[in-house]
């Protein structure tokens, strides 16, 4: 599998000077691949420490567990993790968005907002949507108490032509419906652009349009991640 | 490498207004099992009817919740693309307020995302086909759904699909109405389709000023 990621820090995180507080982690290793994004938050303390600690637990825990991957298990070495660290909820959170596959299988798993689409062989559609909390502007973070149940996860096939993109809310209005959850035709170029070039080629043509494009409608930090064979 | 940039054909920004319409069913044993074929007809009905009208389909976003002693998601708020969906009789109890729990937190999960997409949005519905019966006392939430009606910020309307107390139905409207067409889902199929076709006759400026015919129905086209 081919991964391509870009991010890019939000026009309000520019101002205060503050770096992007969205984390993509990516990991291949004896034919498993895994792509990690989380996006901390910005009002904790520790939200960029909390992503940088999450995806790359949830990285290296799917690539080297990926038969036997429970979300139980992958929440409880999360925890942990942050727990050693010193990082609580209310200190400490983000969103996690996670996609990983070997040659015949993908799993994948969602807290938070942003959004996970997946190319099937009909077509590009929303397989994981934004999930808010109860008031506007919240979401579910992990670490806390609701995470667990609020947890997203899927195990399915490859087929010839599955590929996924993940996006941070910075992105993901662009790119999905939230009336039919149909993927934005935005979407299949960034897929295209991967299947077509190396992953190099394909991260730069992501933060180009990043920078040009999906910041001319947020003010939040923005990341984009694609995976395709 | 040439530069590459996204045309803004392939991204979405469409802002067109949205209806969002919950439709709660009772599926619990205080429904008598042959009337889950004429509750399927009349879904049936609505999407399709939804489906056919272009104006329907631009702005009508429908979320179907069935309820017996859990609730159940049967669609979660989409536009309505002719996929059709069906509920089955259970034989457990009827939780009428875990069914309209669950009916607020979707509809309040939508509303979110038309604030943050900046998209506006007409009055929500949410039609409520119930027994009447509920295993749980519902005062708390039919306060609620009557404080959220008298605020302008939800529409309900219930309809009653068997033979039992009304009582507990008008608890949960601020105007009192509540349908009792038993047998007749054609009737109720009727009324929400009378609000529709107002809402395909109206411009989104000209809503607030329009009445409708069909009693009960007013509300559906008052954009917020």
């Amino acid at each position: 599998m081919k991964i391509s990621y870009a991010t890019a820090a939000g026009r309000q995180h520019q101002k205060d000077n503050m770096p992007c507080q969205d984390i993509i982690a990516v990991r291949k290793k004896n034919d498993v691949c895994t792509l990690v994004l989380c996006d901390g938050a910005g009002s904790k303390e520790y939200g960029l420490e909390c992503a940088q600690t999450v995806s790359s637990v949830t990285a290296d825990y799917l690539t080297n567990n990926f038969s036997t991957f429970t979300k139980d298990v992958l929440i409880e070495k999360i925890n942990t993790a942050l727990e050693e660290k010193g990082y609580t909820d209310k200190n400490s959170g983000t969103t996690l968005l996670f996609v990983a596959c070997d040659d015949k299988s993908f799993i994948l798993g969602h807290v938070g907002d942003g959004v996970i689409l997946m190319r099937a062989a009909s077509g590009i559609k929303t397989i994981s949507k934004p999930e808010n909390g109860h008031l506007e502007n919240i979401t579910y973070f992990l670490p806390s108490e609701e995470a667990k149940e609020h947890f997203f996860s899927q195990k399915g096939p490859l087929g010839a032509k599955t590929a996924f993109i993940l996006a941070s809310d910075g992105a993901s209005s662009l790119l999905y419906d939230p009336q039919t959850l149909k993927g934005a035709p935005a979407c299949a170029k960034l897929i295209s652009w991967l299947k077509e070039n190396d992953e190099e080629e394909g991260n730069e043509l992501l933060q180009e349009n990043i920078e040009q494009i999906f910041r001319e409608y947020t003010s939040d930090d923005i990341s984009i991640a694609v995976m395709t064979n | 490498m040439a530069k590459i940039l996204l045309e803004k054909t392939d991204y979405y920004t469409n802002k067109a207004p949205r209806l969002p319409i919950c439709i709660c069913i009772d599926n619990s044993s205080s429904v008598l099992s042959s009337k889950f074929p004429d509750i399927n007809e009349f879904i049936k009905n609505v999407i399709e009817y939804i489906d056919s009208n272009v104006e329907c389909k631009t702005k009508v976003q429908l979320c179907i919740v069935a309820f017996n002693s859990e609730a159940e998601v049967i669609s979660d708020f989409a536009a309505v693309d002719g996929t059709l969906y069906s509920v089955c009789y259970t034989a457990n109890a009827p939780d009428l307020e875990k069914g309209i729990k669950k009916c607020i937190q979707l509809l309040n999960d939508r509303l979110r995302v038309y604030v943050e997409e900046s998209i506006s949005y007409y009055l929500p519905e949410l039609l409520i086909l119930s027994s009447g019966e509920s295993s749980t006392d519902i005062e708390h939430i039919a306060q609620r759904l009557r404080i959220a009606q008298s605020a302008k910020k939800l529409a309900v309307t219930p309809f009653k699909i068997a033979k039992n107390d009304t009582d507990t139905l008008n608890k949960l409207t601020t105007d009192g109405i509540v349908y009792t067409e038993l047998n007749d889902f054609t009737k109720i199929f009727e009324c929400l389709k009378s609000g529709l076709e107002l809402l395909s006759a109206s411009s989104a400026a000209a809503c607030k000023t329009l009445k409708s015919q069909a009693v009960g129905w007013e509300q559906l086209v008052e954009k917020r």
